[in-house]
């Protein structure tokens, strides 16, 4: 997959869940760019801002969208990355 | 500037007699780009108490590991090799300067 068709799926992704993509585009690029980066590496699009530990279990929760975006978007406005962020 | 691996992060944290602090950091890590200059900052207005040495997760995957690395960035500060105080995430230049006024 490329970096504008991942952005697109993230923006449908956001749109459908009430919140949005980080308005920043060179923020949005370089996180995707991360993304893409670690599908090369380890197979899966992993948050580049988690340690990937090699446990197939432990590391599904740090696909994007991970396990803990919704809730770190409630409280601090965006997720921990900053790929997501509250709906303005 | 040290860029610390699994290989030498032993040898260079315990041989360094000032505080070190360790930015555990990846390449494609968004929060860590923008943390890095402040860091830079920082390590040189203190450079008299304070070293500050890069931790790439590529390359120091088992130290990140040893010390409880989950998300990035993550500083460590470090003395004589054993972590005494450190925080997750991005923080402003101010805030960190403060802590580490109160630990020097």
């Amino acid at each position: 997959m490329i970096e504008e068709e991942l952005i697109k799926k993230f923006q449908n992704y956001a749109k459908e869940n009430g919140i949005q993509l980080n308005p920043d585009k060179k923020i949005v690029e370089r996180i995707v760019n991360g993304l893409l980066e670690n599908e090369k590496k380890y197979g899966k699009k992993y948050c580049p801002c988690r340690r990937i530990s090699g446990s197939a279990e432990e590391d599904e929760k740090k696909i994007c969208p991970c396990f803990w975006h919704k809730d770190e978007i409630k409280k601090d406005g965006r997720c921990f990355c900053g790929l997501f962020v509250r709906q303005e | 500037m040290i860029n610390l691996t699994d290989e030498n992060f032993e040898k260079e944290i315990l041989g360094e007699n000032k505080l070190v602090l360790v930015d555990f950091f990846a390449s494609w890590c968004e929060p860590c780009s923008v943390l890095t200059p402040i860091l830079e900052k920082i390590a040189d207005d203190f450079k008299e108490n304070v070293v500050l040495m890069k931790a790439n997760l590529d390359d120091c995957p088992l130290s990140a590991q040893k010390f409880g690395v989950e998300k990035i960035p993550t500083i460590i500060l470090f003395k004589k090799g054993t972590p005494i105080s450190g925080f997750v995430g991005l923080s402003n230049q101010t805030t960190i300067k403060e802590w580490l006024e109160n630990i020097i």
